[in-house]
């Protein structure tokens, strides 16, 4: 889990607002999947925008009229993003470091042993004891190159036939043309039917439902088609099914967060706010006025708050 | 690592809880309910000072819909509260509650109805200023309109009462 609020607590805060204008002020997301600017000049990934247009043709951030015709690819904030994720980590921590330096002393112990660290690395690689390693040509892993001509590469061969067949669908055929939107309101319940079943997707459910159904899915479908590695069409299946599911019911899984630690955050500020209130009730149900009781009611205690990327660190691989 | 299959709305929704747990605004706290739904929240919005709702600490629901923040939320007190522009089920009436084609009340400009980039937070912030300056347009609970137009003391006298019934006081 990550967003701009990130580098509030570094040497350059200002870097925030740097970052929202990076982001997609729909869904938050840095702009890395194919963003669009409209002709009022506003950028948002060309998926989020895609699904706004259905709902109205005013652009979010302005509410100038939009037509999704007239949305272009923004490639050179595109590239700018993509620099910016690469190097993003690397600054946020060596702003953090810096800024901690400031109020810190123990900078120099920290210094010290990342040095030691490195000496051991390099004393390690020139120690002639120490096998020739080479990369495993079939799952990428560094090993001693006995080791890969011997037994390994047949108990990789085995292990990642059936995975790497999932993972790198080479075989399968990337769509290159467009799907076109139809204009939905000249085609019967049953031609929409057999334009889902045409795309392989289920064709069940009221008009409205079919109707939405396509959208979603010429959405997905021409936003991949303007990724730099789209992908192929049983990926978009896949979300097509979680989107099913979304539409189906509310509940979604969060089986594997820590939600528990999430939701009890604010329990403590719930139970101050209720504090502070009747500590202010019950004055005003004293006679006299008194001037102090404007209290600030989000006085939360230091623990309440989240500390720097500590919630969720393993939900950085969120995309979908 | 395998990706997680969160929805767009999800994945909005723990974004803007993570921020709200960072930097709350003054007088207000909102998170989930429950760990199974992130499409559900409570909240808390402490009345405004000097308005006769200040000691007050009102209790309110938010229900996400699956394509948020694409719709706006509903939002409702629990229990209702008495004012204006609040329905007496508890429902909230304001514009950045309404979603573009749906304005009950036919005097919104589309400026000031929910658009995507709206978050929790604004729409909270919004509930503040209601409640320090109800809307007479919108009359979603006829009698506390009357009374807050035509008695303004025995409107800030019936607000206060409940708020002290509600603490317990
Ligand atoms: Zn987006
Ligand atoms: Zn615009
Ligand atoms: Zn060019």
């Amino acid at each position: 889990m990550e967003d701009s609020t990130d580098f509030l607590a570094t040497k350059i805060p200002s870097l925030e607002k740097f970052e929202d204008n990076l982001r997609c002020p729909i869904c938050r997301e840095l702009l890395l999947r194919a963003p669009k600017i409209t002709e009022c000049g506003h950028t948002f990934c060309g998926e989020c925008i895609d699904r706004h247009l259905n709902n109205e043709t005013r652009c979010p951030l302005c509410r100038l009229e939009v037509q999704r015709a007239q949305l272009r690819a923004n490639k050179s904030l595109e590239s700018a993003v993509e620099e910016w994720k690469l190097n993003r980590d690397k600054l946020l921590h060596q702003l953090t470091l810096e800024q901690n330096s400031n109020t810190r002393e123990h900078k120099d112990d920290n210094e010290k042993h990342e040095h030691t660290g490195v000496l051991n690395n390099v004393e390690i690689q020139h120690n002639p004891n120490v096998k020739t390693m080479s990369v495993c040509p079939i799952c990428s892993k560094t090993l001693p190159i006995s080791e890969i001509q011997g037994s390994h590469i047949d108990t990789c061969l085995q292990t990642n036939s059936s995975r790497s067949k999932r993972k790198r669908p080479f075989f399968e055929p990337i769509p290159t043309k467009k799907l076109s939107l139809p204009f939905f309101a000249t085609l019967s319940d049953a031609k929409i039917r057999i334009l889902l079943a045409e795309n392989g997707l289920i064709s069940k459910g009221s008009r409205a439902k079919l109707i939405q159904r396509f959208q979603e899915y010429f959405t997905l479908y021409n936003n991949n088609l303007d990724l730099k590695t789209p992908e192929p069409v049983s990926n978009l299946r896949k979300k097509m099914s979680l989107w099913e599911k979304t539409q189906n019911n509310n509940t979604n899984d969060l089986k594997e967060l820590d939600a528990k630690e999430w939701t009890s955050q604010h329990q403590t500020q719930f139970d101050e706010l209720i504090t502070s209130a009747k500590k202010t009730a019950e004055k005003k149900n004293t006679p006299e006025k008194n001037s102090e009781n404007v209290i600030n009611l989000t006085q939360t205690e230091p623990q309440t708050k989240l500390k720097n990327g500590e919630v969720s660190e393993s939900d950085n691989e969120s995309e979908i | 690592m395998p990706p997680k299959r969160m929805s767009t709305a999800v994945k909005r929704l723990m974004t803007e809880y993570r921020q709200l747990m960072k930097d709350p605004p003054e007088g207000i706290s909102a998170g989930p309910i429950s760990e199974d739904n992130f499409l559900e929240w409570e909240c808390l919005i402490a009345g405004p000072a000097d308005t006769c709702y200040e000691g007050g600490v009102f209790p309110a629901t938010l229900v996400f819909p699956a394509d948020y923040p694409l719709n706006p939320p509903k939002m409702k007190f629990v229990p209702p509260i008495f004012h204006p522009n609040v329905y007496p089920n508890g429902e909230v009436c304001i514009s950045i509650l309404h979603a573009p084609g749906d304005d009950p009340n036919h005097y919104e400009s589309a400026s000031e109805r929910w658009s995507p980039i709206q978050s929790v937070e604004k729409i909270l912030l919004s509930v503040m200023s209601m409640l320090a300056e109800p809307n007479d347009e919108s009359g979603a609970n006829i009698d506390a309109s009357k009374l807050w137009r035509d008695n303004r003391e025995a409107f800030n006298a019936r607000v206060r009462g409940d708020i002290r019934e509600a603490l317990g006081l």
